[in-house]
């Protein structure tokens, strides 16, 4: 469009130009500043949470090394797979050195331990009787039709290892 | 692919960043999302994912169809057909071995016997969430409630998003079809809410459902006769946590990666256990699945529009077919039945009980001593009651669940000699079993609102405060639980 054609249509064709009312047009402008900021945030929050997953990954990788070898021993029909596997089992030794897998075993322990515990652990450790708590659950204790005919003697009192030592070993 | 895996923990990363590299691109992000979710279902078995894409064209053709005619008949006989090749899918995979097998014990039983068409057929995962997903969508297009989809796309990832789609929550078209139309959106409050709720379904999935079923319900479930009573009690007790932990903890998950992607899940569980009547329990467990058996089943029936007997007559059929859904054999037929006779019986006693009496209505006890005294008697009243009525409840799901986890009607009714003939010593009743049991029934107490309520604590948190709360909570969760990754229980319905 030549700009005299442009001109005439804009200033002397008798059409008033649209006018958008003040409000409408901060409305709109609002609308638009609005969206924008949406925008902007679901892309901050976007940022954010790649960066916590890669985050939790590597603190993952860092503590929980040993479940990084399990995992490549998986991918061992993989062409890659023994360089993945040697990779992971020296990152894992790595890991090891610096006892960053420590947490994990520690943890481990203590659930295996509570896992076993019986009725006349917790008593023991509560200080409470421990003839007065209920055999259920306890492999050491000796009952005669659900009565107690006598103190359930302590692992190591019978010459046995003591039931947490044996968890500890990894023998249990 | 499970969630509890490094596969998925890997996949889920990058469907997350590029789907967010693609936000500005709806199309390209919806097509990619729905490559994701095949390629997440076609990991069990590639072949599955020629039934899922039969599946959202034949809803997706139903729906297109619907919207070119107004004619009532023609619109009734379209959405028959569409609703009826669904469940022919779903019968031919679930109910095939199930029925020509029932056939066969009722032709043997008449000394009939004849040679019958078996066939070994593999049931795909997830078939029954998505075909629910499938046939609600077309009933409501064919209601008006929606508008059908101009989009296969929209309506080929609406029936295949993964983090729904093999073990629900069944996601309705009216609530995530809108959400694909809009541009993606993640604040804060969602990505907080979803880290917390993968954190809390790892931990119930992981740890509660898993150390209940491998150290007690799957060995007093595989042979009831041999265990003492208080053990078959406590393994009932502790396959109501395992199936709810087992459960809702995939919910949570499927909720909270969801709401990573930028859609948002409705709640599928809301503290069951503490329901008062089986029918707040149906409000709060599975919640999509009540709502569709309600508004696909019960309400085209009739509901409770025709008066008492039919309305029980609805009942017990809902929660029948609700019992088969869940799987092909007898024992999920009682369990449907129980439900649906305790459902029956419920609203009976609320209208006897809710027959104008002849008695002067009391409205108060005034503000006075005595009144006082009686206010607090008669809500100390209100608490014991509810709380009678909470154990009562909870004691009739428990009831059901025996033939929902036996293996067939025989080892259930050995299961329910072992409890009535009470005997025995408790074996498996150790403290970490009773403590994991306890512990879980009464986190059913908490506040409801409880996990928002830590979510929004967590919402001003930067990446480095997110991404330390996610790795030690997975690596807390790692240690603590127990070898290996059963797979979910929904998984086979």
């Amino acid at each position: 469009m030549s700009f005299a054609l442009e001109f005439r249509k804009n200033h002397l064709s008798g059409r008033a130009a649209p006018v958008i009312a003040p409000a409408k047009r901060r409305r709109a402008r609002s609308k638009s500043a609005d969206r924008k900021a949406v925008n902007a945030a679901t892309s901050i929050s976007g940022r954010q949470v790649a960066r916590a997953l890669m985050i939790a990954g590597l603190i993952l990788a860092v503590f929980n090394s040993s479940a990084l070898v399990q995992y490549t021993h998986r991918l061992s029909d993989n062409v890659l797979g023994p360089e993945i596997i040697i990779a992971s089992e020296k990152w894992h030794a790595l890991m090891e050195t610096g006892r960053m897998t420590e947490i994990s075993h520690r943890i481990r322990t203590a659930v295996a331990t509570a896992r076993t515990s019986s009725w006349h652990d917790i008593g023991e450790n509560l200080g409470l009787d421990v003839r007065q708590i209920s055999q259920s659950g306890e492999p050491n204790s000796q009952s005669n039709n659900g009565i107690i005919t006598s103190a359930p003697q302590r692992p190591d009192e019978r010459g046995e290892q003591p039931l947490r030592s044996s968890i500890a070993d990894g023998s249990s | 692919m499970l969630f509890p895996t490094l596969n998925f923990a890997l996949f889920f990363m990058v469907v997350f960043a590029i789907s967010w590299e693609l936000k500005d691109r709806e199309e390209f992000r919806k097509a990619f999302l729905l490559g994701a979710s095949y390629f997440f279902y076609g990991y069990w078995d590639w072949r599955f994912t020629a039934l899922l894409a039969g599946s959202s064209l034949i809803n997706y053709a139903a729906g297109r169809f619907l919207s070119l005619t107004d004619d009532d008949r023609q619109r009734r006989i379209l959405v028959a057909t569409a609703v009826a090749l669904n469940l022919s899918i779903l019968g031919l995979f679930k109910y095939y071995g199930f029925f020509l097998d029932s056939l066969a014990d009722v032709l043997l039983a008449m000394r009939w016997e004849r040679d019958l068409p078996f066939m070994e057929i593999v049931l795909p995962v997830g078939i029954s969430f998505f075909t629910f997903q499938g046939i609600s969508y077309v009933v409501d297009v064919y209601r008006r409630d929606i508008p059908a989809a101009d989009s296969a796309l929209d309506i080929f990832l609406y029936i295949s998003f993964f983090p729904q789609l093999v073990a629900g929550p069944i996601v309705r078209a009216a609530h995530f079809l809108p959400q694909l139309n809009q541009k993606p959106q993640l604040e804060r409050s969602m990505v907080s809410l979803g880290i917390v709720l993968i954190l809390i379904g790892l931990f119930k999935k992981m740890v509660i459902a898993n150390y209940l079923a491998s150290e007690l319900v799957d060995t007093v479930f595989f042979d009831p006769s041999v265990h003492s009573s208080p053990d078959l009690l406590l393994a009932l007790y502790g396959y109501a946590v395992q199936i709810y932990c087992d459960f809702s903890g995939y919910s949570d998950i499927a909720i909270g990666v969801a709401a990573l992607l930028g859609y948002r899940f409705k709640w599928n569980f809301n503290q069951p256990y503490r329901a008062a009547s089986l029918r707040e329990f149906w409000h709060r467990w599975h919640i999509s699945l009540s709502e569709w058996l309600r508004d696909y089943l019960y309400k085209p029936l009739g509901g409770s529009r025709h008066g008492g007997l039919k309305t029980y007559r609805n009942l017990m059929l809902t929660m029948f077919l609700g019992g088969i859904w869940h799987g092909a054999a007898w024992t999920f037929v009682m369990w449907g039945l129980i439900h649906g006779s305790v459902l029956a019986a419920e609203r009976l006693l609320a209208s006897i009980r809710s027959a104008p009496a002849p008695a002067v209505a009391i409205v108060g006890f005034g503000h006075g001593a005595t009144g006082q005294l009686l206010s607090a008697g008669s809500a100390g009243q209100h608490i014991f009651s509810r709380v009678v009525r909470i154990f009562m409840t909870f004691n009739i799901v428990c009831f059901a669940w025996i033939f929902f986890r036996a293996e067939n009607f025989a080892f259930a009714l050995d299961y329910l000699n072992g409890l009535i003939d009470w005997n025995g010593e408790a074996q498996f009743a150790g403290p970490f079993l009773v403590v994991l049991i306890g512990a879980s029934l009464a986190c059913h107490f908490l506040p409801e609102t409880m996990v928002e309520h830590v979510a929004r604590r967590l919402e001003w948190l930067g990446p480095i405060g997110l991404g330390l709360i996610l790795g030690f909570g997975v690596l807390l969760i790692e240690a603590v639980a127990p070898e290996g990754v059963a797979p979910f229980i929904y998984f086979q319905f």
